[in-house]
């Protein structure tokens, strides 16, 4: 039954890389981003009546659940499954990395999955960043942002909270390319993934408490706040990947006066907005 | 590296104190900001953050606290005029000032309710570098058990001091997202911008 799986994974990971070759070809390789608080919510109905069915989901169960889940578990295991969860992505941010043709992104995540599946005893700990080697998650949403297709319009979707189209379609296909499945079976991969995401959702609840709460319960319209907060978010987090001296932590390179550059101007134009100007 | 950043920026931010003083005493007059200067009103903020935070205080003692750090470092005005958007070119002058008056308040009390999220917290600054008439001052949020954030603070001396103008949490634009809200609110009062004024005055 398992020998199927990895063929099929075989034949979709072809598929995605022939499709991503074929777009590169296409000329739309060129990623771009929309202006940091440009909206498109054509199914703004629908949307609002998702936000309103994750509030109260958010008020009925998960906001106690992640009180209950951080105060019952003692805080290393806590961190430690959140690190287990970061750790078990890596393989599935090295398929993306590679289908990006980010080859430097491959040898990180592929460096911290086999740094912290030793040292860090199976994924527990996280001995990759006190190594100098950071987390930098990935997605295949950011492999489409990189082959040059936009994120579409804005959804909120039961459970999963804001995303772009993007992102949302981008998770499905993660469930079908993620390597896990190659080794523990498809559905028990994804099983796996699925429940660790749902900790790891408890424990940032927890952690961003009153922050959420003040976007959730302390804001006239939390849906357009909860939108227009994931959508600055989410482009930052693509976004912040071209700028090479962007995220270089040595100053030196910071140091000198700040070029737009070519096809990444309006992000940051339109992020440092001169208020002075208007 | 950050211990070698922290060093870096202590050592700057003692440096232009002294440099600030100097220029009190003798000169008399503020020369244009630099890249140090910039930085160091950002070391100066988290640290008055992080004092004020650990500090124990809470409800409205730690507000008037937010909101004191908040008139000393920001420039408030401009903001506030950021955040009301189209409506303050029609706003009266009366409006404008009332509505700054309300909005750093609802400021105040609003991130001064978040406060928990920060106790035991600390910001490295990492350094800064001109972007057309402003700065861009960079840092690192390490908060309890979870994974550190960037920071950036916009610093302009525009005003005639060097004050922070925005704050973008990892992209999160803050004048952008209070602009949402405050525009939410004004809907509320189909534009009457009295009446959101008075809501501001306790909202937060």
């Amino acid at each position: 039954m398992n020998y199927a799986l990895p063929r099929s994974f075989a034949h979709r990971l072809r598929t995605a890389t022939f499709g991503g070759i074929l777009l590169s070809l296409a000329g739309c390789a060129t990623p771009e981003q929309p202006a940091q608080d440009e909206i498109n919510d054509p199914f703004e109905g629908f949307n609002r009546s998702m936000h309103a069915f994750n509030k109260a989901l958010d008020q009925a169960f998960i906001s106690e659940a992640a009180r209950i889940y951080v105060t019952v578990v003692p805080d290393p295991i806590v961190l430690g499954v959140a690190n287990f969860f970061d750790a078990v992505g890596e393989p599935l941010n090295a398929v993306n990395n590679a289908l990006q043709g980010d080859i430097d992104g491959v040898t990180y995540s592929t460096l911290r999955f086999l740094t912290n599946a030793t040292l860090g005893i199976g994924g527990l700990f996280d001995t990759a960043t006190e190594l100098g080697i950071p987390q930098d998650d990935t997605d295949f949403g950011e492999t489409m942002f990189v082959w040059g297709i936009g994120e579409g319009p804005f959804l909120e979707v039961p459970f999963f909270g804001p995303q772009t189209t993007r992102r949302f379609v981008g998770r499905g296909v993660d469930i079908f390319i993620d390597p896990l499945g190659l080794v523990l079976g498809f559905f028990d991969g994804a099983t796996l993934q699925a429940s660790l995401f749902l900790l790891d959702a408890l424990k940032l609840r927890e952690d961003r408490r009153s922050t959420i709460d003040d976007l959730l319960y302390n804001s006239v319209d939390s849906y357009a706040r909860a939108r227009i907060v994931y959508l600055q978010n989410r482009r930052f987090l693509l976004g912040s990947e071209r700028g090479p001296d962007y995220f270089d932590p040595n100053l030196e390179s910071l140091d000198g006066p700040f070029v737009a550059e070519e096809g990444s101007g309006d992000l940051y134009l339109d992020l440092y907005e001169d208020p002075y100007e208007q | 590296m950050s211990n070698k950043t922290n060093r870096r920026v202590f050592l700057t931010s003692t440096f232009s104190a002294l440099a600030a003083f100097g220029g009190l005493s003798f000169a008399g007059k503020a020369e244009a900001m630099n890249a140090q200067q910039a930085s160091s009103l950002v070391t100066k903020l988290v640290d008055d953050i992080q004092t004020t935070v650990n500090s124990g205080k809470t409800g409205t003692s730690l507000y008037r606290e937010f909101e004191r750090i908040f008139a000393t470092y920001a420039d408030v005005p401009i903001i506030a005029q950021s955040v009301l958007g189209v409506e303050w070119r029609s706003a009266s002058s009366s409006q404008r000032r009332a509505f700054t008056d309300a909005f750093s308040g609802y400021v105040a009390r609003k991130y001064g309710k978040q406060f928990r999220d920060f106790i035991g917290g600390r910001v490295e600054v990492n350094g800064a570098r001109p972007i057309r008439s402003f700065y861009e001052v960079r840092s690192t949020a390490f908060l309890k058990g979870q994974r550190p954030f960037e920071v950036i603070f916009l610093v302009s001396d525009r005003s005639g001091r060097d004050r922070v103008f925005n704050i973008i949490v990892e992209g999160v634009n803050m004048n952008t997202s209070e602009r949402t809200e405050i525009g939410a609110m004004l809907d509320r009062r189909r534009g009457d911008l009295d009446a959101m004024i008075s809501d501001l005055r306790s909202a937060g």
